[in-house]
C-alpha cells in the first residue's frame, strides 16, 4: 500500500517545487498541491496535522474537489480532506456569513446568542445550544460531532475551547463583521464549503456597493471630507465612550468617506469627556446601539440614544447636531453582510448630492429578500437605523 | 504642675490637627481651582473664571463646558471622596476593624447587582430613566438592612455585623456575577464599568442630591464622635461610661450605608477611598474621631479629586477610570506612610 502512494507522492514531487503553497490559480491546483502534501505528511508521520490513511482515500476519490484549504483571520492554515458537513458556530456573525453563501444547512449547533434571533435567523436558531460566545458548552459541542466550529478571533479564549477538542475539530478563527477583511473571509468560507456560485452572487453584490462609493467619494480631498464622531450608546453607563481606529463602525464610515475626529487619539475605544465632543465639533455622529435591528419592541430604546444625546448640554453647538445628522446604526444593518446597505447609507448622509440618485430604502429590502430568510413583516417594523423616516 | 502640662499638650496636639485640617481644606480648594481648569476643550485660566465668576446665566462658549460638566464633576469628586472616607471611618470605629470600609457590609457588590439587573435585564423599582441608579441605591440600603436583621437576630455585635456582611456580600457578588454570564456582551461591558466608577455622569441634580445627604449625615457622625472614641475601649468599657452601644452602632451603620449607598449609586462602585483615607488621617493626626472624621473627609476629597484630574488628563482625551486611579495615586502614600510609622497608630 505504501509503494502506492509513493508512486503518487513522485508524481507530485516536480508540482511541490513551485512552492506557491495556498496561493492557487484553481481548485484542481489546490487540490494537487494539498494532496501531494498529505502523502508525503503520511508518509513521513509528521505528526498531528497528518490525514488518515482514509481520509487520502476519500481526498483522492473527490480529487480534484478535495482537499482544500484555508486560512483564518488569526493566519492559521487548515486543510480539509472531505467535505465539512457539520459546523457548529459560536456567534450571530458567523451565522450571517453561512446564511449568506447558502451554507446554513450545513449547521448543527449554535451560541445561544444565535439562539435569541428568532426573527433573523428564523431556522438556525432552532438548532441545539452549545453554549456561550465566551463559553462554549464543550460536552455538547462534541455531542453534535461537527467537522469544522467557528469563532470570533478573541473570543473564547484558546483555553476554553481548542485545548479540549481533538484535532478533528478544528476552530476556524473569523470576525465576518468588520469590512476592512469581511469580503476576504466570506470569500475563503464560501470556498471551503463549496458554495462558491452563492458566494459569488454575494460578493458581486457586495463589490457593486462598494466599488460605487468608492468612485463617488475619490475626488474629495482629505481636507474637504466630512468629520464625524463615533460612539457606543449603550446608554447605561457613565460617559461617552468613542470608537477609534480599529473598530467595525470606524472602518465603515471611513470607507463612506468619513474622517473620524478620535483618528490620532483613540485607538479602539475610549473613554472621552462631553466637552471634548463639544470641542471637536463634529459634521456628523453615529451612534451604535445594542438595540433595536430584527426586533419590534426596541424602537423607543434606539431613539433615546439619539434623543439622550442632541439633549445633552452644549451640544446643541455642534454642527452634527444643529444640522440634524446625528445617526444610530444597529450591528445587524451596519455589520456583516448588510454592510454595503450601510455603507450607501452612511455615504448619503455624509454626501447627500452625490448618492440622491440611490433609494437605500428599497436597497435594504432588495438585500433582505435576495440574502436573509427574514419575513417582511420584519422588513417594516424593524429599527436598523434611526431616523429611517419610519415616524 | 502636670495637670498643666497635660493640658497644655492636649490643646497643643488640638491646635495641631486643626491646623492639619484646615491647612488641607486650604490645599482642597487650591486643588479644586486647578482640577476646574483641566480639560480636553482649551480655556484659559482668565477666561474659567472669569466664567465662574460671572455665573451660569453669562452668554459665553465657554459657560456650558464650566457650568454644566467641569464645576459638577469636581464638585462631585470632593463629595464622593468626602462621603467615602467618612463612611470608611465611621465603618471603621464602630467595627473596631483596621480592614472595615463602607462596603463591608456588602453595599458595593448589592449596589453592583442592583445596576447589572438595570443593565442586563432592565428589570427594576424605578422609573426606565433612572434604573441603573435607583436600583444600585435601593439594593445598597436593601443589602444594610439584611446585615442589621441578620446581625440583631445575633446580637449586634462587631463579628456579628462583619459575618452578616461577608454573607450579603457574597451573595449579591454571586448573583452579579450570574448576570454577567447570562448577560449579552455589551451589557457585561457595561456592568464591569459601572464598576470601575466614574464621576462622568456628575450634574448638578447629583451634586445637590450628594449634598444634602452629606449636610445631614456628617453632623450626625460628629454628635456621635465621642461615642465612637469610647467603643474603641470594647463595648463593656463603653457601656460602663454610658454610651448606648448598640444605638450608636445601628446609627453609625446606617448613616454610613445610607451615604455610601447615595454616592456609589451616580459614581459606580469607587473603592479604595473609604479603605485607605481613613487610614492615611490617623496615621497622621490620630484616632480622636472629632478630628479623624473632618480629617478624613478632606482627606478623601482630595484623594478622588486628584485621582479623577489625572485620570481625565494623563491620557487626554481618553479619560480613565477612576477607580483604578485612586489605586494608583493613593497606594503609594499609603505604602510610604505606613512605612515611616514607628508606632502602631490603629
Amino acid at each position: 500500500m505504501r509503494a502506492v502512494y509513493l508512486i503518487l507522492c513522485l508524481l507530485f514531487m516536480s508540482l511541490l517545487t513551485t512552492g506557491q503553497a495556498f496561493a492557487f490559480e484553481d481548485n484542481e491546483s489546490e487540490a494537487r498541491y494539498l494532496l501531494s502534501q498529505g502523502i508525503l505528511s503520511y508518509l513521513q508521520n509528521k505528526g498531528q496535522s497528518t490525514p488518515s490513511l482514509e481520509e487520502l482515500r476519500e481526498a483522492a476519490s473527490l480529487y480534484p474537489e478535495y482537499p482544500r484549504s484555508i486560512t483564518d483571520s488569526t493566519g492559521k492554515k487548515f486543510v480539509f480532506y472531505t467535505p465539512v458537513e457539520r459546523v457548529v458556530i459560536l456567534n450571530t456573525n458567523a451565522a450571517d456569513a453561512m446564511t449568506i453563501i447558502g451554507a446554513d444547512r450545513l449547521i448543527v449547533g449554535v451560541a445561544e446568542s444565535v439562539k435569541e434571533k428568532t426573527l433573523q435567523y428564523p431556522q438556525v436558531s432552532a438548532l441545539p445550544s452549545v453554549g456561550k460566545f465566551s463559553e462554549p458548552n464543550i460536552e455538547a459541542i462534541m455531542a453534535l460531532k461537527p467537522d469544522l466550529i467557528i469563532s470570533y478571533i478573541n473570543w473564547p479564549d484558546p483555553a476554553k475551547l481548542e485545548k479540549h477538542l481533538p484535532s478533528s475539530m478544528p476552530v476556524l478563527r473569523m470576525e465576518f463583521y468588520k469590512a476592512n477583511n469581511y469580503r476576504t473571509e466570506i470569500e475563503s468560507i464560501g470556498h471551503l464549503l463549496n458554495e462558491e456560485e452563492n458566494t459569488g452572487r454575494y460578493l458581486t453584490w457586495y463589490d457593486k456597493y462598494f466599488n460605487l462609493v468608492s468612485e463617488r467619494i475619490a475626488d474629495i480631498p482629505e481636507d474637504k471630507r466630512v468629520r464625524f464622531y463615533a460612539e457606543s450608546g449603550s446608554g447605561k453607563s457613565f460617559g461617552r465612550r468613542a470608537y477609534g481606529e480599529g473598530t467595525g463602525l470606524d472602518d465603515l464610515c471611513t470607507a463612506a468617506g468619513g474622517v473620524n475626529v478620535a483618528r490620532g487619539y483613540i485607538k479602539d475605544y475610549a473613554d472621552v469627556e462631553n466637552e471634548w465632543v463639544i470641542r471637536q465639533n463634529p459634521e456628523a455622529i453615529f451612534i451604535w446601539s445594542s438595540k433595536g435591528g430584527y426586533t419590534t419592541d426596541e424602537r423607543s430604546e434606539v431613539i433615546a440614544l439619539h434623543d439622550n444625546l442632541i439633549s445633552m448640554p452644549g451640544f446643541n453647538t455642534i454642527s452634527a447636531v444643529k444640522n440634524k445628522k446625528v445617526y444610530v446604526l444597529t450591528p445587524e444593518f451596519a455589520f456583516g453582510s448588510s454592510s454595503p446597505v450601510a455603507l450607501i447609507q452612511i455615504a448619503s448622509w455624509l454626501y447627500p448630492d452625490r448618492f440622491s440618485d440611490i433609494n437605500t430604502t428599497a436597497l435594504h429590502h432588495e438585500y433582505l429578500a435576495n440574502f436573509t430568510h427574514t419575513s417582511k413583516e420584519i422588513w417594516d417594523s424593524g429599527t436598523f437605523y434611526y431616523p429611517d423616516g419610519k415616524d | 504642675m502636670k495637670t498643666k502640662s497635660i493640658r497644655e499638650g492636649y490643646i497643643r496636639r488640638t491646635a495641631q490637627r486643626l491646623t492639619f485640617i484646615i491647612v488641607l481644606f486650604c490645599l482642597l480648594f487650591l486643588l479644586a481651582g486647578i482640577a476646574v481648569t483641566l480639560g480636553s476643550y482649551n480655556i484659559g485660566l482668565h477666561d474659567v473664571y472669569k466664567t465662574i465668576i460671572a455665573g451660569p446665566a453669562y452668554d459665553s462658549e465657554f459657560t456650558t463646558i464650566i457650568w454644566n460638566y467641569r464645576l459638577p464633576r469636581v464638585l462631585m469628586a470632593i463629595l464622593a471622596g468626602a462621603a467615602l472616607g467618612l463612611a470608611g471611618a465611621v465603618m471603621q470605629g464602630i467595627l473596631r476593624n483596621p480592614l472595615a470600609s463602607p462596603f463591608t457590609l456588602g453595599i458595593a457588590s448589592a449596589a453592583s447587582f442592583g445596576a447589572s439587573l438595570a443593565i442586563v435585564l432592565g428589570a427594576g423599582f424605578v422609573s426606565s430613566g433612572s434604573l441603573v441608579v435607583g436600583n444600585a441605591f435601593l439594593f445598597a440600603m436593601i443589602a444594610s438592612a439584611a446585615v442589621y436583621g441578620l446581625a440583631r437576630y445575633k446580637g449586634i455585635s462587631p463579628e456579628t455585623m462583619i459575618m452578616a456582611g461577608i454573607a450579603i456580600m457574597y451573595l449579591f457578588s454571586a448573583l452579579t456575577s450570574f448576570l454577567q454570564y447570562v448577560g449579552a456582551s455589551e451589557d457585561v461591558h457595561a456592568v464591569v464599568f459601572w464598576m470601575l466608577g466614574s464621576l462622568g455622569s456628575s450634574t448638578w441634580h447629583t451634586v445637590t442630591v450628594a449634598t444634602v445627604v452629606f449636610f445631614v449625615t456628617f453632623p450626625l457622625f460628629m454628635y456621635l464622635a465621642k461615642s465612637f472614641n469610647t467603643l474603641s475601649a470594647g463595648d463593656e468599657t463603653a457601656k460602663s461610661l454610658g454610651v448606648h452601644v448598640e444605638g450608636v452602632r445601628i446609627t453609625g451603620m446606617a448613616g454610613a450605608s445610607l451615604i455610601t449607598a447615595t454616592v456609589i449609586c451616580y459614581t459606580g462602585t469607587i473603592g479604595f477611598i473609604g479603605l485607605v483615607a481613613p487610614h492615611i488621617t490617623r496615621m497622621i493626626i490620630g484616632s480622636d474621631h472629632r478630628f479623624l472624621l473632618p480629617g478624613t473627609a478632606v482627606v478623601g476629597s482630595m484623594l478622588l479629586l486628584g485621582a479623577d484630574s489625572i485620570a481625565r488628563t494623563i491620557m487626554a482625551p481618553q479619560v480613565l477610570p477612576v477607580g483604578i486611579m485612586t489605586s494608583f495615586l493613593g497606594v503609594p502614600f499609603f505604602i510610604y506612610l505606613f512605612l515611616r510609622r514607628r508606632n502602631d497608630y490603629w
